[in-house]
């Protein structure tokens, strides 16, 4: 790579890897797998660097939710709105609805696609169309996983509402 | 106000207070070449590439080293040329695996859940997080700990050796869940589907894993799903209480046959009659175990193997190591005895436990534990014992 886009490339760095750090936390909440998947995204555009350096954002965050939905290549995998997965994390009785840590531990039981989509949505500032290019899907299923997504974690807060009162 | 304002709140409140790593450019362009040897390497053969991945996951070779990772621990390197060799002693909550010692914590229900697998030792912590051990020392989390998860249930793993895949089964929020990772190259989540209590929950165990499939064995029967459909796939009931599946082989007890469902019923699966309730099956469905070195053929017309362990008092158990050897156990008053035992009956002693905790690894003695002491017994467990 020629001195100058080792430069520019070396500049986006600095300016993307907190961000995209944060936003791989948010979704796999696991900061050594977090980290790893920033690391092969940014690999993996260092050597795109010519071709997509215009749309980096884009490209490097494409890149970093295939790494983290462990899909390969141009192949999609469908993400089921309501797929069923253990509840991970146990929500402290005595929180309220609008408590950060109950929050927080609610969208940690949710499916990761539910929690990659409302991230992208609520953290990134995405648009639905811009998250299904991100993830390889349409437009509709994003809106899909969003509203269900955010319907699971109300009903997610709700349960843990009652059990802080029971 | 809004669920979706809240949630904003809540994510720019919980990672502003993130402390990210500082960007390893170095690290990253050596990302990008090694990916571009890669590629290379993968024309040579799919075989050398699938070995490669393994290897990496093994040794951690073409892993970065996360700059100060929070939630990974790390123990001594190990040795699993010779299998994983997994025994773990309740009292001293010590491991002994891959001709190492130390001290993972308590090791929840050793027998059923802690699995071995080529990949390293999947196990259940105290309090149900699940951890994958590699050769290199670096114990990965797989899953978090469940939230409310059953009294009295036990969670279980089963490794599927055709699809490089663990199953878990664990009960969280009064419900009991499967999970399907793979451990091939990566980790990464597979499958997760909610299980269905048929009975109680509590007695629900994952009795096999093979060819994509699990078998979840509850009081009276066994249920089966093919994780391979992922959200379509459904559970389908077999009239038989299945102990272990390996290589296409169902060992059932009081059953010599069973009623497959489809497509099931096409396919070469075989069903042996189980010995008694606590016999497992060798890696290749050969040979059915059952607390005695004497394992006895799945082929019909039978026949045994008897594997040499030295003469003496005990009680005997087994397990299956990842090498296809069988782990063979002797414990009595003072001391447990562990022998690797191949398929030609031949024994290797691996490790002596004491009654006071100590671990004498590599020993190459044939005492076989005899000195006939007056203690308390010794409380250890093969790992993938799968009693």
């Amino acid at each position: 790579m020629k001195v100058e886009h080792e430069e520019d490339f070396a500049a986006f760095v600095a300016g993307a890897s907190d961000r995209l750090f944060r936003v791989a936390v948010a979704i796999t909440r696991d900061e050594t797998f977090a980290h790893e998947a920033v690391e092969a995204a940014l690999g993996t555009i260092y050597r795109r660097w010519r071709r997509v350096a215009e749309t980096a954002d884009d490209a490097v965050r494409r890149c970093l939710l295939t790494e983290i939905l462990g899909r390969q290549g141009g192949r999609t995998t469908p993400i089921s709105p309501h797929a069923t997965v253990p509840l991970r994390r146990t929500i402290v009785a005595g929180q309220s609805l609008t408590d950060t840590d109950a929050v927080w531990a609610a969208l940690a039981d949710l499916p990761i696609g539910q929690r990659a989509v409302l991230v992208l949505h609520l953290y990134e500032g995405l648009a639905p169309e811009q998250i299904a290019r991100t993830l390889g899907v349409g437009p509709d299923v994003v809106r899909a996983q969003t509203a269900a997504a955010l319907a699971d974690l109300r009903g997610l807060l709700l349960i843990a509402r009652r059990r802080a009162s029971a | 106000m809004m669920i979706d304002l809240i949630v904003r709140e809540t994510l720019d409140r919980k990672l502003a207070d993130l402390a990210p790593p500082a960007a390893d450019l170095d690290a990253i362009r050596g990302r990008a070449s090694r990916h571009r040897r890669t590629r290379l390497l993968g024309v040579l053969g799919a075989t050398v590439v699938v070995l490669g991945l393994t290897a990496a996951l093994l040794t951690g070779v073409g892993r970065s080293s996360p700059s100060a990772p929070t939630d990974t621990e790390t123990v001594a390197a190990m040795d699993f040329a010779s299998g994983l060799r997994g025994v773990y002693d309740e009292r001293a909550q010590q491991t002994y695996l891959g001709a190492q010692q130390f001290d993972l914590g308590e090791i929840r229900d050793p027998a059923t859940s802690a699995e071995s697998t080529p990949f390293g030792l999947v196990y259940f912590g105290a309090d149900q997080t699940v951890r994958l051990l590699p050769a290199d020392g670096r114990i990965r989390t797989l899953a978090s700990p469940p939230a409310l998860p059953m009294d009295n249930f036990v969670p279980s793993a089963r490794y599927d050796p055709s699809r490089g895949s663990v199953a878990l089964l664990t009960s969280g929020n009064d419900k009991v869940f499967l999970t399907v990772y793979s451990l091939n190259g990566r980790l990464q989540l597979l499958s997760s589907f909610e299980v269905p209590c048929w009975g109680s929950c509590s007695a629900l165990r994952i009795a096999g894993h093979d060819l994509g499939r699990v078998f979840v064995r509850g009081a009276e029967d066994t249920h089966v799903i093919d994780t391979r459909a992922g959200p379509d796939a459904s559970w389908a009931a077999l009239d038989a209480s299945v102990l272990d599946v390996h290589n296409g082989v169902v060992l059932a007890q009081d059953a010599d046959a069973i009623d497959f469902p489809a497509p099931m019923d096409t396919e070469a699966w075989r069903t042996v009659r189980a010995v008694s309730d606590s016999a497992i099956l060798t890696y290749d469905g050969s040979w059915q175990l059952s607390n005695s070195p004497v394992l006895l053929s799945t082929a019909a017309g039978g026949g045994t193997l008897t594997f040499a362990v030295p003469p003496g008092p005990g009680e005997i158990s087994l397990g299956l190591d990842t090498d296809g050897s069988v782990i063979i156990g002797r414990t009595d008053d003072t001391s447990s005895t562990y022998w690797d035992c191949d398929g030609a009956g031949l024994c290797v002693e691996f490790v002596t436990v004491q009654s006071d905790g100590d671990l004498g690894g590599d020993s190459g003695g044939d005492s076989g534990g005899d000195s006939g002491g007056a203690s308390g017994g010794v409380a250890t467990t093969i790992v993938g014992a799968h009693t």
